[in-house]
């Protein structure tokens, strides 16, 4: 069974979303990096760059193959973490924690309000 | 048979029970891994592997000149194998182009046995068919239906053997006889072949002793390997997979990943293959085969040398880093390699490239990372 935190925003493409004030935590799910098993490599984005919502904007690799990740909202990456270059697997040992992909600066929280509450993405994973 | 017209294979359930994760595999429901490609590619190569690859096929070849029938058709020099030796070949078109590699098995000087590629078993019986001399003196029969394929591999793998079917089976590389008796009761075909690269056997059975079988070696400690890592472990030792290193253009398919027209219709000689090519005899293709002899493009091992997104099948190899590089070829196979601490390691025909020499693969769409062209095998 899959961990899905409380308090977390989710996306179909199994994303995880931590909002803080203005920004957001990126990161991808429980369920994700099971499916995935070993991430070998995970390619960031830059910091600084601005994407629009549903944008390919990083990518994480495993033994066997390469998934995109989505940009969950529009906005402009503030931060990325550089500590999973040298140890990539911490995504599977943490995806919510220090298994964190980038930082976010929210532009319309509206889009947020689109998107899946624990609840809701549970179920989407149990299917 | 499963789901949408898939194939389950005799163990099926048993892939169920260790809970492997199943894909659809050329129309047979497989394991792609039970726990993870990393941990089962290292089993395999520190200790065993035990894979279920029914999904290949399984021919017979009877008649009196059957060994020297077989060498004008393939590329291996048949004709001096002994009973009880396996060989590799490759079987070309007139044109030159591989349609497959398969491993023959000479159990008598009169009956022979190979194994198609999966997706490549009605391809080769047409194939085969069509090239039998007309007095009718070669007769072949496609056992792949009921016959479940088992291969046993890696360092421990002739211990566990010898624990479950005892010593009289313990067949040395590429030697094969038939299953000789055993207190478990399982019949068949065995011969000391692979695709790890490591010390191992393949098992040829009827369905209905495949479970027998595969609990026997689990319990005597074999631990179960799926697909994903099979081809990890394939790709470490430079072997040819056959529709993705090489594709028929006959098949009149595209490749997996975009490539340019025609990229992946290759010969013997193009494949670098140090195995399976005899010029000393005439077959189909030869010409070909000895025309791309000292020239051309061929099929190369690069080994990564920083960190970054790994090689994958589709990608460019160029000659530099900067916007002016040359193309050089494209990656057919390739990914992070497990036993190298995930190095990125790449197989790809490559055009006038020399052993040692620095090359650059586009491994994203914003990363080049820079390679070395290495003798395979890269473990």
């Amino acid at each position: 069974m899959s961990e899905v935190p409380e308090g977390l925003i989710y996306t179909k493409e199994h994303e995880w979303i931590r909002l803080e004030g203005n920004e957001i935590t990126v990161g991808i799910t429980d369920y994700a990096q099971n499916a995935l098993t070993d991430v070998v490599w995970v390619e960031l984005p830059e910091v600084g760059v601005t994407v629009s919502s549903m944008e390919s904007f990083a990518s994480v690799e495993s033994v066997k193959s390469v998934s995109e990740i989505y940009a969950p909202i529009s906005g402009e990456v503030t931060e990325v973490n550089e500590d999973l270059e040298d140890a990539p697997e911490t995504i599977n040992t943490d995806p919510y924690g220090e298994g964190w992909i980038c930082k976010m600066t929210v532009v319309d929280k509206g889009e947020l309000d689109a998107l899946l509450d624990a609840a809701a993405y549970r179920s989407l994973v149990e299917e | 048979m499963g789901e949408g017209g898939l194939v389950r294979t005799a163990l099926y359930e048993k892939h169920l029970e260790a809970g492997a994760k199943i894909v659809d595999f050329h129309g047979f429901e497989l394991p792609i891994w039970y726990t993870s490609i990393q941990d089962e590619h290292l089993s395999c190569r520190e200790k065993s592997g035990l894979f279920d690859v029914s999904h290949m096929g399984f021919f017979e070849f009877r008649g009196k000149d059957v060994l020297s029938w077989l060498n004008t058709i393939g590329t291996q020099q048949y004709m001096n194998f002994a009973n009880g030796q396996c060989g590799y070949t490759h079987f070309l078109d007139k044109q030159g182009n591989i349609i497959d590699d398969m491993i023959f098995a000479v159990d008598t000087q009169t009956r022979v046995l190979g194994v198609p590629n999966a997706s490549m078993i009605s391809i080769m019986w047409d194939w085969f068919n069509s090239n039998l001399p007309s007095d009718g003196s070669i007769e072949i029969k496609d056992l792949s239906a009921n016959t479940s394929i088992i291969a046993l591999q890696g360092p421990e793998s002739s211990s566990i053997l010898k624990h479950v079917l005892g010593e009289v089976n313990n067949v040395s590389r590429f030697r094969c006889q038939e299953i000789c008796v055993n207190d478990l009761g399982i019949t068949g075909w065995i011969q000391g072949t692979g695709y790890t690269g490591e010390k191992g056997v393949e098992i040829f059975i009827p369905d209905e002793q495949s479970a027998k079988l595969w609990d026997a070696l689990v319990n005597s400690g074999a631990i179960p390997v799926g697909l994903g890592a099979r081809d990890t472990l394939r790709l470490e030792k430079g072997y040819l997979l056959s529709g993705q290193d090489f594709l028929w253009p006959g098949l009149g398919l595209d490749p997996d990943v975009e490539l340019p027209e025609g990229f992946l219709a290759r010969n013997s000689a193009e494949t670098n293959v140090p195995f399976g090519l005899n010029l000393d005899h005439d077959f189909i293709g030869k010409e070909s085969v000895l025309k791309s002899l000292n020239s051309g493009s061929k099929w190369h091992g690069l080994q990564c040398q920083e960190k970054g997104p790994s090689p994958r099948p589709g990608h460019l190899v160029l000659d530099g880093p900067n916007d002016n590089a040359s193309i050089v070829g494209y990656v057919t196979s390739g990914g992070p390699s497990p036993s190298l601490n995930r190095t990125g390691i790449a197989l790809g025909y490559l055009d006038d490239v020399v052993l040692g020499q620095d090359l650059w693969i586009q491994t994203s769409p914003r990363r080049r990372i820079r390679c070395i062209i290495v003798k395979t095998p890269f473990v």
